[in-house]
């Protein structure tokens, strides 16, 4: 833990390091062609090829390769690029690379365009990078400096020769016979051959294999077509097909694992990345600054590769950053530039004020910008000193009540609701209403409803494939929510919540949440472990599934350390042991040792919950954060990465701080940020703040929720008497209950609602689409919503009986029923106007009630 | 970075589409190649039809794998197809026949995933349905939805984001009157009325009265709220929807069948301006998932879908639509060589087949082959990213397009694809 704290700090620390400790930049030390340096392969050749595109998705990393060739995405894997390099070229006459005469090498003459190259002149015959290149292959194009330290305990070792006859005769024979239907998802008869696990689990007729002994073994009755089972159906296997599988499962059906060793693991370790400057400060457009850029190695050793890093800018209306770390100033606002070598990731903060290109500097703001009284603005408003940005304005009571109704519970506030707000005078409302909000069902269910996102709560996931069992799924789907529900209404700490679901059985009986670990979805341990990684920690582990992590430091390696955490838990489902001993590296912070049958979830949940963890605790603070300012300190939520920084370090910090030392408490926070002023501005922006987004200078408008678009409508157009059922209770609301009946429906899925079906919280959409406006507008159930609307039927009631309301007062009702607010002048007397050219009152309110449900202000929450 | 190209891409595309007719006018004006786009139609077979005994027939297979069917010759020369489709038959020189089409999954949702998307199924990616591309690619028409499915769609726009989704509408059926959810206007509303409340609601929307352009998510709001309001209120989009429109006896041609009527539907979008219908044809009765009885069930749908595609070939021909509507239908697998003891085929997604017509495609021929049995491709066989990868390059959208998706890094439409040779 201590380790990857301090790991992570120093990638953002600098100081000023003197020049003759540092090895010169490679292109100084090969500028001239005579020079005798010799370059390192993982230090100097595979950035190089990073930098100049070769190993790109587009080029040689393409899965593919490109002509033949083929370097692993992004270079870690530098076995497998090495053996690229030094293997024939099969497209071309000659070699890629030839050490008795390097500059006929082909890959100088394609990269030079000597020879035909797709690619096109990637440098020039004598510079720097051709020197480098012709100096590695002249003092013998040897590979990355091998790890000789012990690996650590693997699983039972499979022997050599069994690797050979499974990988070469068998998986093929599976893949080609059996896969069809008994293949990853495919489990017919409830038989699986896609692993070791499903073979001698076996299927409703028993385990397919009885190691070593193949006359017991129901896969050899199959194959041999000697009783009523027989496989496969189209015909029999060949007979040296069958004697193969006989003789696999006479030496014990071994299945070897398939990543025994990881790519990337060198003799050489990047200790830190080091940078200069600390942060780019520029006044005007067009104004550069260059971007210097240290390696330091395990070895002690450091060295200038600021030629050798690959830039990259955050946000190109604000800099742009061209090879050697040159960045140029385009617009005012802040972000990052990120720099990328070897498996260092580093971010370099530029900013420029707001304002300062126009020469219309917005007056000193920063003494009133540091002026709140609560912490977070104190930090917020710090960053928005140094930016320029004034903020806006308080909003006004009945925007605060509406919004954060909206954000801490999903439900609009009732007409009486706003009636008494508006009415007390009290200094304190705004905080006594977070205090009361807190306290309701409705909060409980909406911020469940989130954590059912997190965790990837889906029915179709949790039923099996069969459509007869989506009635199971339902049922297990509502548990889910319903154990969150009781968890966030009673205030549970959410590490403990977490634990519930980690570790099931660490409660007693029936008290944690299993529904997470048996979903369908988790096939294999490494769809767990992204799961786990996406859900609890805020961090996307996919892409270093098949390559170096492009925006993070994880290797493949890390990513297979972590999956096999999860071996034991995918296999059985719920209960959870590991078979045998094993060493396993968890992200990079320590090796836990498990004996066997230890619950490998255990140490994965105490490095989560301890205070030193980087990112469980912060990962939750910055989602709930992100449910109240449309955008996260870190954004998007889920991407934890070096590349994407908090907008506002300090404040996530102290958030992450508070919300451990309350001892996670979920309702500390929402009523920290809830009170802040940073939330309760106007999202109406001044002369400085229009492009804002990201520094919470004004509230940024934002489409309601998928739920909350249904069960707005509802409450707006409910009876009287109707209107506090509606709003409480849960079996009728989308945000209760209905959250897992309604997933996929049409209204759902026009709004946007996530399926919960993959690891990114980009799932769930709150962009407006025509078609959420062709729905709001004439859908058959906004329509039906008007038609039926208990409260028009009152007035229609009323109106038959000859006791027509008072239209002023139904007007109120209107506004406050849908807006929250009460209507001005003009709204009163447009309003008025429209129930003079009806026919009847209740025709007329229908009519309003429609055009209210599809205004801006309705639609957005403000 | 990640976090910045998506906002960018939203910024970009917020207003309906990443790409404008302006853009294109503009390219095409500076010289630039930018390719032929053409509208589309894909026909899903929900259900799986079996191969062999529709477009790859097998009479000499040995008995207990041979089907019911006989070959009938076509009007090209070489194709023959089942003795149920004889209308198809003879007009096999406007469609290709494609064989041998493989792959290995053979469970009906993730298979139809990917057939639908020309992409294998992920737990890290939701892979867009050809319309949802279409439509990215598309300048939008003021009055029309870009892209409509009938019957609803089954995958959804995946990365590309919820704007790119189809409008959904309902399979219509002969000889009733035909509703759009959300377009048509119901239970007695006029347009006049409509109209009048739209009049009320723009005096009424004035909170953001000069904000239009403050946030992705108040222009979005505002200018789909016209859009919806153009579409729900013209008459181009009421009227294409609107099969009363049609003469009985053209109503008739394409059959008195579902299958038939949506595709009739699926020429009027088209002809009116749609870039993309998507029918998915599933009968409530019995689909092509013929685990039983797959000679009787094949008996009763082979028919409609003979007449309803004969019938919509010949009306987009008549129309000088043909060249510029890419066609294609498929269903998610084909089916087991053997036959079952209840006289059905099961799953099989070593062999399957598909059909495409219209824009570039050579018809009358056919591409690929499957062995005596139908069971596996002859040589290589094609897979569902090659027929994905020729549908898009027929529509004139390069299958190795890259999008940026929304899990922060840039997806090739179609990776493992090429377009089949020949065929184009």
């Amino acid at each position: 833990m201590k380790q990857i704290l301090i790991a992570i700090a120093a990638w953002t620390a600098v100081d000023t390091i003197r020049a003759d400790e540092v090895n010169p930049s490679a292109s100084i030390r090969f500028a001239q062609s005579s020079t005798e340096d010799v370059p390192d392969f993982q230090r100097h050749i595979v950035p190089l090829f990073g930098r100049l595109g070769c190993n790109s998705a587009k080029c040689h990393g393409s899965f593919q390769g490109q002509g033949g060739f083929r370097l692993s995405l992004f270079g870690f894997d530098f076995e497998a690029d090495h053996a690229a390099l030094i293997s024939d070229a099969t497209s071309e006459s000659g070699s890629r690379l030839d050490l008795s005469k390097p500059a006929a090498s082909l890959i100088l003459r394609k990269s030079t365009d000597q020879t035909e190259h797709e690619g096109g002149m990637r440098f020039e015959v004598g510079s720097w990078e051709y020197n480098l290149l012709i100096r590695w292959i002249e003092s013998g194009a040897r590979g990355a400096t091998p790890n000789l330290k012990p690996k650590p305990a693997t699983v039972s070792a499979v022997d050599e020769k069994h690797v050979q006859l499974f990988n070469e005769r068998i998986k093929p024979l599976f893949e080609d016979n059996c896969f069809e239907c008994h293949g990853f998802s495919n489990r017919k008869g409830g038989l699986s051959l896609a692993n070791h696990e499903g073979l001698l689990t076996g299927g409703a007729s028993g385990p397919a294999v009885v190691a070593g002994k193949p006359d017991e073994s129901l896969l050899m009755q199959a194959v041999g077509y000697s009783g009523g089972l027989q496989m496969p159906p189209s015909g029999k296997l060949k007979s040296e097909q069958i004697a193969g599988l006989r003789e696999w499962i006479r030496v014990g059906a071994p299945w070897p694992k398939q990543s025994a060793n990881a790519p990337g693991d060198t003799g050489l370790v990047l200790k830190r990345l080091r940078y200069v400057p600390e942060e780019i400060l520029f006044t005007k457009a067009g104004e550069r600054s260059r971007v210097k850029v240290i390696a330091e190695w395990e070895t002690g050793e450091r060295e200038d590769v600021t030629c050798l890093a690959r830039f990259q800018t955050n946000n190109d209306a604000i800099v742009t950053v061209e090879r050697e770390g040159l960045a140029t100033s385009v617009g005012d606002g802040d972000t990052h530039i990120v720099v990328f070598y070897d498996n260092g990731v580093a971010a370099i903060p530029v900013l420029k004020r707001y304002g300062s290109s126009s020469g219309v500097e917005h007056g000193n703001t920063a003494g009133q910008a540091t002026s709140g009284t609560h912490p977070i603005d104190r930090f917020v408003n710090a960053k928005l000193g140094k930016l320029g940005l004034v903020p806006s304005e308080t909003c006004s009571d009945a925007e605060f009540l509406r919004r954060v109704s909206i954000d801490m519970t999903g439900t609009l506030p009732t007409p009486d609701e706003v009636t008494t707000f508006l009415a007390d005078n009290s200094d304190v409302k705004r905080d006594r209403q977070v205090d009361e909000l807190l306290k309701r069902s409705t909060y409980a269910a909406w911020w469940a409803n989130k954590l059912c996102d997190f965790t990837g709560c889906n029915p179709k996931s949790i039923a099996s494939l069969q459509e007869v069992a989506r009635e199971e799924g339902y049922v297990q789907a509502s548990e889910w929510y319903d154990w969150i529900y009781e968890r966030v209404q009673r205030n549970e700490p959410y590490d403990k919540l977490v634990q519930g679901i980690m570790l099931p059985d660490s409660f007693g009986l029936g008290n944690g949440m299993p529904t997470f670990w048996s979903r369908q979805s988790l096939k294999e341990p490494k769809d767990t472990a992204m799961s786990v990684a996406h859900a609890f920690l805020g961090i996307q582990l996919q892409c270093a599934e098949c390559h170096k992590h492009p925006f993070d430091q994880w290797t493949q390696a890390d990513f297979n350390d972590f999956s096999q955490f999860f071996d034991s838990v995918t296999r059985t489902k719920k209960r959870s042991a590991a078979r045998d001993r094993k060493d396993l590296r968890l992200l990079r912070s320590q090796v836990v040792k498990l004996q066997a049958g230890d619950d490998p979830r255990q140490p994965i949940m105490e490095w989560m919950r301890d205070p030193q963890n980087p990112w469980f605790a912060r990962a939750f603070v910055n989602r709930v954060w992100a449910g109240y300012f449309n955008v996260g300190i870190v954004d998007p939520p889920d991407q934890f990465t070096p590349a994407n920084p908090p907008s506002n370090p300090q404040l996530l910090d102290w958030l992450t701080r508070g919300f451990l030392d309350s001892g996670y408490d979920m309702k500390w926070l929402h009523k920290q940020i809830a009170t802040s002023d940073a939330y309760q501005r106007s999202w109406k922006p001044n002369n400085t703040n229009r492009n804002d987004g990201r520094n919470f200078s004004r509230a940024i408008p934002r489409r309601i929720p998928a739920e909350v678009v249904y069960d707005a409508m509802k409450q707006a157009t409910a009876a009287t008497d109707e209107q506090q059922d509606v709003r409480t209770n849960l079996r009728r609301r989308a945000s209760g209950h209905l959250s897992m009946r309604m997933a996929g429906t049409h209204a759902m899925k026009v709004f946007g609602k996530p399926d919960r079906s993959i690891n990114c919280d980009c799932e769930r959409v709150n962009e407006p689409t025509l078609l959420q406006a062709i729905f709001s507008q004439n859908d058959p159930l906004v329509r039906l919503r008007i038609a039926d609307s208990g409260w028009i039927i009152e007035i229609e009631d009323a109106e038959a009986d000859g006791t027509t309301p008072d239209p002023a007062s139904l007007i109120d009702q209107l506004w406050l029923r849908t807006v929250a607010r009460f209507p001005n002048t003009d709204e009163k007397n447009r309003a008025r106007e429209q129930l003079a050219s009806s026919q009847t009152t209740a025709e007329g309110i229908a009519d309003l009630m429609w055009a209210l449900l599809n205004t801006k202000e309705f639609l957005l929450n403000h | 970075m990640q976090n910045f190209t998506r906002r960018q891409f939203l910024q970009a595309g917020a207003l309906g589409t990443g790409f404008t007719l302006t853009d294109y006018f503009r390219l095409r004006a500076a010289g630039q190649n930018v390719p032929e786009k053409r509208s589309a139609i894909f026909i899903f077979l929900e259900g799986a039809p079996s191969h062999q005994d529709t477009f790859d027939l097998k009479p000499d297979a040995p008995a207990g794998l041979r089907g019911e069917f006989k070959p009938i010759a076509t009007n090209a020369s070489g194709v023959e197809i089942c003795e149920h489709m004889p209308l198809l038959a003879q007009r096999a020189d406007k469609f290709a026949v494609i064989r041998g089409i493989t792959h290995n999954v053979a469970d009906h949702g993730l298979a139809k995933k990917y057939l639908l998307t020309g992409n294998k199924s992920s737990q890290t990616v939701s892979y867009p349905e050809y319309g949802s591309v279409v439509s990215h690619e598309f300048p939008s028409d003021r009055y029309l939805p870009t892209y409509v499915s009938i019957d609803e769609s089954f995958v959804g726009p995946g990365y590309l984001g919820s704007r790119y989704s189809a409008l959904t509408a309902d399979k219509p059926k002969h000889g009733v009157p035909y509703s759009v959810r959300g377009i048509s206007l119901e239970d007695g509303l006029t347009v006049e009325k409509y109209k009048s409340q739209k009049k009320l609601l723009d005096d009424l929307d004035t909170a953001f009265r000069g904000f239009e352009d403050l946030d992705d998510q108040v222009r979005g709001l505002d200018r789909f709220a016209h859009q919806a309001y153009d579409i729900i209120s013209s008459p181009k989009a009421r009227a294409a929807f609107d099969l009363s429109e049609e003469k009985a006896a053209e109503s008739d041609r394409f059959g008195k069948h579902e299958f038939g009527q949506s595709l009739l539907l699926a020429s009027r979008l088209i002809e009116a301006g749609v870039h993309f219908v998507g029918v998915r044809l599933r009968p409530a009765e019995f689909d092509f998932d013929t685990h039983s009885d797959n000679f009787s069930r094949l008996r009763t749908l082979l028919p409609p879908f003979d007449r309803g595609l004969a019938a919509m070939l010949d009306r987009l021909e008549e129309r000088r639509l043909l060249n510029s509507t890419a066609i294609m239908a498929a269903g998610e697998f084909g089916r087991t060589p053997k036959i079952n003891a209840q006289g059905g085929r099961d799953h099989w997604a070593r062999a399957m087949c598909a059909v495409m017509a219209g824009g570039d495609v050579r018809g009358g021929q056919v591409v690929g082959a499957t062995d005596g049995t139908a069971a596996e491709p002859k040589s290589v066989g094609y897979t569902p990213d090659d027929l994905a990868a020729s549908f898009f390059a027929n529509i004139g959208i390069d299958p190795k397009t890259e999008f940026q998706s929304n899990v922060g890094r840039p997806i090739t439409l179609i990776p493992n694809g090429s377009p089949i040779r020949n065929l184009i």
